[in-house]
């Protein structure tokens, strides 16, 4: 039982770049369809357009995803020496995460999405 | 249970050479010993180093002067296309395969890596390969649409001839060779360790060489795929890549890409790895930030990943999405950077001393740091568009593959030659050796700066001289003969110190790690007892610990019914679980490479029916390979020394065949993740949709497969169930089988029916492509259960040695779900093609 939960300790160092990774093929599908489908020109609230909206919507939503295993890695430290080895690992990569997928995805606040 | 008596040092040498050794004579044949292997790829790599430097030199000397009539342009093309994949795909990756395979189960506490006959399979697919692509080259034919392959100049419009299904064939089987060994390493790493190794006191190589690994177990993949759909449109003339039927050349670069980014990350690791095991020992510090390091390993494995299109910005891509790539592109200078920072703070904080493979590591940080500065200029889109095609991008290549790789590699060879031949060099040839190759590598590639930034385009065969480009070719092509120079010498100190170097005691660089505890050049079986570690595995007294495992003190300091033997752990705990029994010298893998060899050579020679018989033979040898494996009795917990027991492997939870299918099917469904990627973009992005023809599959039909495939894995899983209790499997596996075929029928009755002519568009042609693979899977499923049936025949299955059935449970669950997905994507593109009945 020991040996299974370090296990997932294990898998748990690439989690927070697991969603980096999921964030890139989701975004880079949302854009390319988007852009395909003119959802560039449709107009929603605020001038922003459909395209605009859906990409910082998923962007937002990946962010938060990252922060979220962030703030529970943080609150589940572990005691014994091996858990706490791959935890700490985890944390570091997961924070390295985040901020790379606050860096990578952040045009699409700002640039012109087609 | 009673622990084996202790025999004396010799007696237990003796014993173990008996086991161990690769027979003499044509039993060379025979070897699949890690130290043998390993060393044999090392210097089959030279070899392919060496045969890519001459034609680097034949390069320089045509572009030393304008208008040069040295080569005419299709030899050149051949020659420029042969240096990049020879450099690649026969040095780079088999060099790092051979370094972790004759390195991984020393420093791990092994005495080999988990499955030798593969190994050994791997380096026979290799040197096979390798062969063709170097005897078409020898004989005109060689590939010549450079070493990516870019369509349309790669199809059989503008290449009609063999060269590109050489190259698509010969690196497709180099690539079995490196996925063989991609699976091999990671289960080694997380499975085969010395008892007490937990997963934190890994040595750091072993984090770097799971992680290369793991990328390229999810990075070959894409290409193997990509040359697949390829050759299938050069032979078959299903269009994929062809803009006029639906297809698409950006296809082809996504896909190439998609392998090709990751595998200069790939090739970079296993070497930073190496200087992160060479520093501290000289540094004489532990490395510093161990734990930060290992997280940037896992920040560069992924983030390579996400930078493949900075090779594809010139290509008309939106400007959002060149945005996410050049971020990623810079992004990936950071954890890079940490390693170096770590190492330089290594250093500053311990009390370094200078030899012959820190001078070669002080070349690799000037170099590698000038290529990483430039790849970030290049991660810039209004840079990278100036840039693009020149021989800027040459500069920068070579400044990051030959200072992150062939510059730790050769301070790598310095520092571990002592181990491979107990020898030691008095380096009066490495020093000068150095500064040939590093002077004339600067004058070679930085010049190409240079020309790149006033203009000079890559793979041109010839210049005019009023581009003013001469005197900076002219320059760079000397530099290119002092480099040769250089390496020439390196190869004379080598011979030197191979031939006539003096013994030289245990370690000579007072080394930490476990690797240095064998003796040196060490024994066939590595370690005549294992080591129980209890502190970082880098760190360690290697020097003392060595005396005491040869004596025996350590586990399995015995032989038992002259199997090879070692110890399977925990993964993270490090706690041992089971007694790994290894496959001794056998043919077999020689035999199965050449059989598979031929199968290459049928295809390339267009032989298509013929290629069924030596694809017929590779399947039986393969099945060969099992004849020795397992027991028909059941010995439950045997004595592995130091007062404890464990299961032999067949008989344990989780042994590393069961992980090695559970990794062979990560890399399957990435293989499989990407085809669906390709069939989603022909049908989005590529032109000439929808197409004229569209197929109505046949519902009912499509049912009666995905009904079967389902069964398949059901009757796989009563079969396991029925075993457990203790009860004959023999119908649940009879009926698995069936199933399969019937699937396999049901399958390709669509093709025959519905898909008719995958060459008419793309839309059939991936139809084509997503339904073969799942027959692919329900045949190997058909086999795998026929294989159950015999090992149930043979006697080796019973409650506890279940293991064949459970490895075949992940293949027959797998088959179903790709399956299903298949099936589910046929439908899905053909209604997006407007096929709704």
């Amino acid at each position: 039982m020991q040996q299974s939960a370090s296990n997932k300790r294990l898998l748990a160092l690439a989690a927070g770049f697991v969603i980096w990774s999921i964030a890139f093929v989701v975004l880079y599908s949302a854009l390319s369809i988007g852009c395909r489908q003119g959802w560039n020109d449709v107009h929603l609230v605020a001038g922003m357009s459909l395209q605009r909206v859906q990409l910082v919507g998923l962007y937002a939503l990946h962010l938060a995803c990252g922060l979220g295993l962030v703030i529970a890695l943080r609150m589940t430290p572990a005691k014994k020496e091996i858990a706490a080895f791959l935890h700490a690992i985890a944390f570091y990569a997961a924070i390295a995460a985040v901020f790379s997928t606050a860096f990578t995805f952040a045009g699409v606040l700002l640039l012109s999405p087609c | 249970m009673e622990q084996p008596s202790p025999v004396s040092q010799i007696k237990l040498h003796h014993d173990l050479k008996a086991i161990w050794d690769t027979p003499p004579g044509w039993g060379f044949l025979s070897a699949v010993n890690h130290t043998v292997l390993g060393r044999r790829f090392i210097i089959a790599a030279f070899t392919f180093f060496a045969i890519g430097g001459v034609l680097a030199m034949l390069i320089r000397a045509q572009l030393a002067t304008p208008r040069s009539a040295f080569v005419g342009p299709d030899v050149y093309n051949q020659i420029f296309t042969m240096h990049g994949s020879v450099m690649m795909f026969l040095y780079a990756i088999p060099m790092f395969e051979g370094f972790a395979i004759y390195l991984l189960p020393k420093m791990l506490g092994a005495r080999d890596l988990a499955f030798p006959r593969l190994t050994a399979y791997g380096f026979w697919c290799y040197i096979f390969g390798g062969s063709i692509l170097i005897g078409a080259m020898l004989l005109g034919v060689a590939p010549d649409s450079g070493w990516f392959m870019y369509t349309p100049l790669s199809s059989s419009t503008y290449t009609p001839g063999i060269n590109a299904d050489i190259w698509l064939l010969g690196i497709t089987f180099v690539e079995i060779s490196a996925l063989s060994a991609a699976v091999e390493i990671t289960v080694s790493i997380l499975k085969l360790r010395a008892p007490g190794m937990s997963i934190d006191r890994l040595p750091i190589m072993a984090w770097y060489l799971l992680v290369t690994a793991l990328m390229m177990l999810f990075g070959f993949p894409p290409l193997i795929l990509g040359s697949i759909l390829l050759e299938l449109e050069r032979a078959f003339d299903l269009p994929f890549f062809d803009p006029t039927r639906g297809g698409d050349s950006l296809l082809w670069q996504h896909l190439f890409w998609l392998f090709g980014h990751p595998e200069v990350y790939i090739i970079f690791l296993p070497a930073a790895g190496a200087i992160s095991m060479m520093i501290p020992t000289f540094a004489r510090h532990p490395l510093v930030g161990y734990r930060a390091i290992i997280a940037a390993i896992i920040a560069v494995g992924f983030l390579s990943f996400g930078l493949w299109v900075h090779h594809m910005f010139a290509v008309g891509i939106p400007h959002l999405a060149l945005a996410f790539f050049s971020a990623a592109s810079g992004l990936v200078a950071i954890p890079t950077g940490l390693q170096i920072f770590a190492w330089i703070a290594t250093l500053a904080k311990g009390r370094p001393r200078f030899d012959v493979p820190m001078l070669y590591l002080a070349g690799f940080f000037v170099i590698f740091v000038i290529g990483g500065l430039t790849g970030v200029m290049l991660a810039m889109v209004p840079f990278n568009l100036q840039a693009h095609d020149t021989h800027f991008v040459v500069a920068h290549l070579h400044y990051v593959l030959v200072g992150g790789f062939v510059f730790p590699m050769l301070a790598g060879a310095y520092y571990w030659l002592p181990h491979i031949t107990g020898k030691v060099s008095d380096h009066k040839l490495a020093v000068p050796a150095f500064w040939l190759i590093f002077i004339g590598f600067n004058m070679t590639f930085f010049l190409m700066h240079l020309t790149g930034l006033l203009g000079m385009p890559r793979r041109i065969d010839t210049y005019p001289a009023e581009a003013k480009w001469e005197w900076l070719n002219l320059l760079s092509s000397v530099g290119s003969f002092v480099m040769t120079i250089g390496f020439a010498l390196f190869v004379l100190d080598i011979i030197l110190q191979v031939r006539f170097g003096k013994a030289f005691r245990r370690n000579p660089w007072q080394a930490r790690s476990l690797e240095w505890a064998t003796p040196t050049p060490p024994p066939s079986y590595a370690f005549a007892s294992l080591p129980h570690v209890e502190s970082p595995a880098d760190w360690l007294e290697p020097g003392s610990l060595g005396n005491d495992l040869a004596a025996g003190r350590g586990y399995l300091g015995f032989t038992r019914n002259g199997w090879q033997e070692t110890l399977g752990v925990g993964m993270t705990d490090g706690a041992p679980d089971q007694v790994v029994v290894l496959p001794r010298s056998t043919t077999l893998p020689f035999w199965t490479g050449l059989a598979t060899g031929t199968i290459v050579l049928c295809l390339l020679f267009k032989l298509y029916w013929l290629a069924l018989l030596p694809f017929a033979v590779t399947i039986t040898l393969l099945l060969c390979w099992t004849r020795t494996t397992g027991a028909q009795s059941d010995l439950g917990p045997l004595p592995i020394g130091r007062g404890q027991t464990a299961l032999v492997h067949w008989e344990a939870g989780q042994p590393p065949s069961w992980w090695a299918m559970v990794f062979v099917l990560a890399a399957d469904a990435t293989l499989f993740g990407s085809l669906l990627f390709g069939c989603v973009f022909l049908a989005m992005i590529a032109p000439g949709w929808p197409p004229a023809v569209i197929v109505l599959p046949s519902y009912g039909v499509m049912a009666l497969a995905a009904i079967l495939m389902i069964a398949a894995a059901l009757f796989g899983r009563l079969a396991l169930r029925d075993l457990n209790r203790n009860r004959a499997p023999t119908a649940w596996l009879g009926s698995a089988a069936l199933a399969h075929l019937g699937a396999c029928a049901a399958l390709v009755w669509i093709i025959a029916v519905d898909v008719v002519d995958p060459t008419q568009h793309a839309h059939q042609a991936t139809l084509f492509a997503l339904l073969g693979y799942a027959v692919l899977h329900a045949g190997v499923g058909c086999i795998l259960a026929l294989y159950g049936l015999q090992r149930q025949r043979s006697g080796k299955l019973s409650p506890i040695r279940n293991l064949d059935l459970r490895i075949g449970k992940l293949w027959h669950d797998y088959a179903a779900v790709a399956g299903l997905v298949a099936l589910v994507a046929v439908i899905v593109l053909c209604w997006s093609a407007g096929g709704r009945p």
